[in-house]
C-alpha cells in the first residue's frame, strides 16, 4: 500500500512539472500559433541559471528561483522579438527550423559552459517525511504545492486582470484584439516570456530531485507536446489535466510494468491519437 | 566536375581527407532524401535521422546476425526502412501543418529509445561492432574489387550518390514531382485541383526514408561500428542544416550542403561545442535572411545581374 501511495505522489509530482511546462507551451501556442520547439532548451536554461546563481553567488533557493524566473521571462521576450517575430510571415516550417537553431545554441552553450556531466542541485529543504508507509522528501511536496499555487495564480491572472484579458483576447482573435486597441505584439512577447518563466520555475523545482544536464529539455519537451496535443493546443485546462494524467501514467507504468519502453508507449499513443483525430483530442481545428 | 569526382581519391591522398569524402557522400545521399520530403513536398520530417539509423541497424544486423552478404543486406535494409517509413507515414502524414514535425520528432525520440534500450537486438547503448566491409566483387578476369580501402568505399558511395541524384531528378521533373511541389505550395489548394495529396505525401515520404536507409546502410558498412547515436534526433537536425544552408527545394542544395558543412564541421572540430552553437546561429540567420540557402542566394544574385544587363 505504501508503494502505491508513494508512486502516486511521485506521479502527481511529475505531473506538476509536466503541467507547468505544458501550460507555458500551450499559452505560447494559443497566442502566437507557434509551437515553441525550443521550450525544452529554455527549461534547461532555467535550471542552470538557478544553479549558477546558487553556487556562484550563494543565493538561497527561493531567491534563485525568482531570479531564474525573471531572467527567463526576459530571455523569452528577447527570443520572441528577435527570432520568431520576423518569421511570422513565413511558412510555419521556418519557425520550427529557427527553433532547431535555438536548441543547438542553447544546449551547446550550456554544454560549453557547464560540461556534459550531470550536476547535483542543492535542495530547498531536506526534511524527510514518513507517513502512511511512504518516505517522501519535502522537496517533492514543495514541487506539488508550488505548482498548484502557481497554476491557480496564473488562472486568476488570466481571468481577472486586464493584461490577462488582453492575452485571452489576442489568443482568440488577433485582428479583433488589435481593433480593440490591444498591442498584440507586446502581448505576444509578454506571453512568451510568461510561458518561458513557467518553464524556469518547473525546472528549478525539479532540479534537486532529478539531476541537471544540458539535454534535460529533450524528453520533457517531447512529453509536453504530447500533452498539449492530447489536451488541445491552446487549451489551459487541457495542458494542466493532460500534464497530471501523463505524469501519473508514466510513473505508474514505470513502477509496475517496466521503465524501458515508457517513452515508446506514450509516443505510440500520441501517434495513434493523431492518426485518428489529427487535431488532437480537444484542440481547436484550425 | 564529374571528372574531378572520379579521380579525386587519386589526387587527394591521405587517409583523413579521403575519409571525409566518403562521409560527405553518405551525408549527401541522406540530405538529398530529406530534401525530397522537405524541400519538394513541404513536410518537415524530424525523424529523418532516425530512419538513417534504422537503415544502418537493419543492414548491419542482417549482415551480422543473419550472415547475409552486404550486397543482399543493403537492398533489404533499404526496403525495410522504406516499409517502416510507409507504415509510420500513414498515420503521421494525416496531420496538417504544425503537427507533422512535432509528431515525427516524438516518433524519432520513441524509436531512438527503442533502439537504445533493446539490448538483445541492437546492443543497446554499446551498439554494434566489427561490421565487415562489403564483400569483394569478382571481376571477369579473376581479380576482385575489394572494399577494404577507403578509396574503394569512396567509389561505392559515389556510385550511390549518382544513383540517388538520378532517381531524384527524374522524380522531381516528372508529373509526380510537380504534384509534390503543388502539395508544398498549398495542400488544400492542391486537393481542390484534384491531386491526391495523401498519396503524394506517402510516396514522397517512403522514397525519402528509403534513401535515408541507403545512406545509413552505407554508413554502417563503412564505419564498422554503430551506436544508438546514429538514430538520434540530433542527426535529423544536422541534416536539416545541410539542406537548409545548401538550399532547400533545389537539386544542388543538399549536395552543396552535404559537402561543405561536414567539411566545415571537421575544420571547426577544435572548437567542439562552439561548432554546434555556430551552426545553430547560422541556421537562424539563414532562415531569416536567406531562406533558400546558398543556392537560393546564388540564384537571386544571378537573376539580379541578368535583370540589370537585360534592362540596358
Amino acid at each position: 500500500m505504501g508503494i502505491l501511495l508513494q508512486t502516486i505522489i511521485n506521479g502527481i509530482m511529475l505531473g506538476s512539472i509536466y503541467a507547468m511546462v505544458a501550460l507555458g507551451l500551450t499559452l505560447i501556442y494559443g497566442i502566437l500559433e507557434i509551437p515553441n520547439f525550443a521550450h525544452g532548451a529554455l527549461y534547461m536554461i532555467g535550471a542552470y541559471i538557478s544553479f549558477l546563481v546558487i553556487t556562484s553567488l550563494g543565493v538561497p533557493y527561493w531567491l534563485a528561483l525568482i531570479v531564474s524566473m525573471i531572467f527567463l521571462f526576459l530571455l523569452g521576450m528577447f527570443i520572441e522579438r528577435i527570432v520568431y517575430r520576423p518569421l511570422y510571415v513565413q511558412p510555419v516550417i521556418n519557425s520550427f527550423i529557427a527553433a532547431v537553431g535555438l536548441i543547438l545554441i542553447l544546449e551547446n552553450g550550456a554544454l560549453a559552459i557547464w560540461g556534459p556531466a550531470f550536476r547535483r542541485f542543492p535542495r530547498a529543504s531536506s526534511t524527510v517525511f514518513h507517513a502512511l508507509g511512504m518516505t517522501i522528501t519535502s522537496q517533492r511536496i514543495i514541487v506539488i504545492v508550488t505548482a498548484v499555487l502557481l497554476i491557480i495564480a496564473l488562472n486568476l491572472f488570466i481571468k481577472r486582470t486586464r493584461l490577462g484579458a488582453a492575452i485571452e483576447a489576442t489568443s482568440q482573435n488577433r485582428e479583433g484584439a488589435q481593433l480593440m486597441g490591444i498591442n498584440t505584439s507586446l502581448v505576444g512577447g509578454i506571453t512568451f516570456g510568461l510561458g518561458t518563466a513557467l518553464a524556469a520555475v518547473a525546472a528549478t523545482l525539479v532540479a534537486p530531485i532529478l539531476l541537471i544536464y544540458p539535454t534535460m529539455g529533450g524528453p520533457v519537451i517531447a512529453m509536453a507536446f504530447v500533452i498539449i496535443i492530447l489536451g488541445g493546443m491552446g487549451s489551459f485546462f487541457g495542458a494542466v489535466v493532460g500534464g497530471y494524467i501523463i505524469g501519473l501514467a508514466e510513473t505508474l507504468f514505470s513502477s509496475y510494468v517496466t521503465t524501458k519502453y515508457v517513452d515508446t508507449l506514450i509516443f505510440g499513443i500520441l501517434v495513434f491519437i493523431l492518426a485518428v483525430k489529427p487535431t488532437g483530442l480537444f484542440g481547436k481545428s484550425h | 566536375m564529374i571528372g574531378f569526382l572520379l579521380v579525386a581519391p587519386l589526387i587527394i591522398t591521405g587517409k583523413y581527407p579521403q575519409h571525409i569524402m566518403v562521409m560527405c557522400g553518405i551525408w549527401v545521399i541522406a540530405s538529398l532524401a530529406l530534401n525530397l520530403i522537405l524541400g519538394y513536398t513541404g513536410q518537415l520530417n524530424l525523424a529523418h535521422g532516425t530512419f538513417f539509423g534504422i537503415g544502418a541497424y537493419a543492414t548491419a544486423l542482417l549482415v551480422q546476425k543473419i550472415g547475409l552478404s552486404f550486397w543482399v543486406a543493403l537492398p533489404l535494409g533499404c526496403a525495410l526502412t522504406a516499409f517502416l517509413g510507409f507504415l509510420t507515414g500513414l498515420p503521421t502524414l494525416r496531420t496538417k501543418g504544425h503537427y507533422f514535425p512535432i509528431t515525427t520528432m516524438c516518433l524519432g525520440i520513441a524509436i531512438y529509445y527503442l533502439i537504445a534500450r533493446w539490448d538483445d537486438l541492437t546492443g543497446g547503448a554499446r551498439g554494434l561492432f566489427g561490421l565487415p566491409r562489403p564483400d569483394p566483387i569478382p571481376l571477369p578476369f579473376g581479380s576482385v574489387i575489394s572494399f577494404e580501402s577507403t578509396p574503394a568505399c569512396y567509389y561505392l558511395v559515389l556510385f550511390f550518390v549518382l544513383v540517388t541524384i538520378l532517381v531524384k531528378s527524374r522524380l522531381v521533373k516528372s508529373l509526380a514531382g510537380k504534384r509534390l511541389i503543388a502539395i508544398r505550395g498549398n495542400e488544400d489548394l492542391a486537393q481542390s485541383v484534384g491531386i491526391d495529396t495523401m498519396q503524394g505525401k506517402i510516396v514522397s515520404f517512403t522514397i525519402s526514408t528509403l534513401f535515408a536507409g541507403l545512406a545509413g546502410g552505407l554508413f554502417s558498412a563503412y564505419m564498422g561500428t554503430l551506436m544508438a547515436e546514429q538514430a538520434h534526433y540530433l542527426l535529423s537536425f544536422e541534416m536539416l542544416i545541410y539542406v537548409m544552408i545548401g538550399g532547400i527545394g533545389t537539386m544542388a542544395g543538399p549536395i552543396i550542403g552535404g559537402i561543405f558543412l561536414p567539411i566545415l564541421g571537421e575544420i571547426l572540430q577544435p572548437l567542439a561545442g562552439f561548432r554546434l552553437i555556430l551552426f545553430g546561429l547560422l541556421l537562424i540567420l539563414i532562415i531569416r535572411y536567406l531562406p533558400f540557402g546558398i543556392v537560393g542566394g546564388l540564384r537571386a544574385a544571378g537573376m539580379h545581374f541578368r535583370q540589370r544587363s537585360g534592362a540596358e
